[in-house]
């Protein structure tokens, strides 16, 4: 079982859970503390992340905003609460290590394998949108609000459309020829670093005196 | 010389074009074979038949002289059989080198433990054990298709298929791959267009030109080309 990622998955889940169904309290912020502690040196790269997540919730804010406004700052500290706590655990991640904990949590199998290769796709299409995209300047290509301007980008994304088909169609005959029966094997590893621990004492003690709160 | 794979009056077509006709093919036991022919020729086609991945419009194929019929009946023989893609990218299916090497021994059941210790030791043979541990994307071309060199042979497979092996390969990386190659004792039909590759493989080279599947003279150079 890869102890680390699961439990990396576990305060994931659990702070956002808390966050999202409970009412804001000031410890909420003592597991967000940690989690960026042990990131401090990646601190510019968090907050940058979350800056650019941002332009979509502030959009939301708004909106709701005008009918209540404390529900609008309830909704934007909650979202930034849950989104920083996340960047924090996982701004390093190519995702597999995501993969690896659901894995480790015993999700099926077929659902580990489809959300395993969703984000090998997903990492090929971004590849080629960015050489795609290289290829148009190298090309002289310069965009405006000509009819050719849109003619082009609906050529590339049907391009990239075909190519993610064929991607399909050949990784199938890999799982074919290589005996792929639905499952993934990931490696075992028995490790839990100090932050995953120190986070997880954390979440107890929040879900403690929230559960606490709710029944006494 | 007892043969391996036997094609008998393979055709194949697709809804464009028909790209062979009646073609027949014998490999020997630790024979190797490459196939040529220009772009759109049928040559990855044709090795994607004779992996059982798709079915040829007609004729048949015999493996250890048993016919098959199906790309059901091929099954029982995919473990003897192992198939390189031209991108090496779509052959992998886990994350991390080691998982990958390992990943058909695992889906054929065997315990990590045991699987561990025979990757690590075609890792060694291939001395590529210093990349157990990364990420496969991460990694160059010619690193990525001898990982997935490693993944084929940990099988001790009988019968290699490779697509264009040395595809986008650096000088330096082909040498690698022709060394590797070359010390394996085990039938081969190799793809490629790299002359000089193929040269210091086998002289035994097809050439599949106007549907048909023609052996080369080894001494017509001009042919090879």
């Amino acid at each position: 079982m890869n102890k680390k990622e699961s439990l990396t998955l576990l305060n994931s889940f659990c702070y956002s859970f808390l966050v999202a169904f409970s009412s804001l309290e000031i410890l909420f912020l003592l597991p967000l503390c940690i989690a960026l502690f042990f990131e401090k040196e990646h601190l510019k790269q968090i907050f940058k992340k979350l800056i650019l997540v941002n332009f979509f919730i502030v959009v939301l804010v708004i909106f709701v905003s005008f009918q209540n406004i404390d529900e609008a700052l309830t909704l934007f500290l909650r979202t930034n609460l849950i989104l920083l706590f996340n960047i924090s655990l996982f701004h390093k991640s190519k995702g597999y290590d995501i993969v690896r904990g659901f894995d480790a949590l015993g999700f099926p199998a077929k659902v580990v394998s489809v959300f395993y290769f969703s984000l090998t796709l997903i990492n090929f299409l971004t590849k080629d949108f960015i050489e795609t995209k290289n290829t148009l300047k190298a090309r002289g290509f310069k965009r405006d609000t000509s009819l050719f301007t849109y003619q082009t980008y609906g050529n590339i994304f049907g391009m990239i459309f075909i190519k993610a088909l064929k991607k399909s169609e050949d990784m199938k005959y890999s799982m074919v020829s290589r005996g792929f029966e639905d499952r993934i094997y990931f490696l075992t590893s028995s490790t839990i670093g100090n932050m995953q621990k120190i986070l997880f004492v954390s979440l107890v003690l929040v879900l403690g005196k929230v559960l606490y709160e709710l029944f006494y | 010389m007892s043969c391996s794979i036997n094609l008998r009056k393979i055709s194949y077509s697709n809804d464009k074009k028909e790209l062979f006709k009646s073609i027949d093919l014998n490999l020997g036991h630790e024979e190797k074979i490459a196939i040529i022919g220009s772009n759109g020729s049928g040559k990855s086609t044709l090795l994607k038949i004779i992996a059982g991945l798709i079915e040829p419009s007609e004729g048949y194929l015999e493996i250890f002289h048993n016919k098959i019929k199906s790309l059901k009946a091929f099954n029982k023989y995919r473990n003897e059989i192992a198939y390189l893609p031209q991108d090496v990218s779509n052959h992998f299916l886990c994350p991390i080198v080691i998982e990958d090497v390992i990943f058909s021994l695992r889906a054929r059941g065997e315990s990590e433990e045991q699987a561990l210790e025979k990757a690590e030791k075609i890792l060694e043979k291939l001395q590529i054990s210093h990349l157990k541990d990364r990420v496969i994307f991460d990694l160059s071309g010619g690193e990525q298709k001898i990982v997935a060199l490693a993944g084929l042979l940990i099988l001790e497979p009988k019968i290699l298929l490779l697509d264009e092996p040395t595809n986008a390969l650096d000088e330096e990386s082909e040498k690698k791959i022709v060394k590797i190659l070359n010390s394996i004792k085990k039938s081969m039909i190799i793809v490629s267009h790299h002359k000089s590759f193929i040269d210091s493989l086998t002289p035994t080279i097809y050439k599949l030109d106007n549907n048909d599947l023609k052996r080369l003279d080894v001494v017509d150079e001009q042919n090879r080309k």
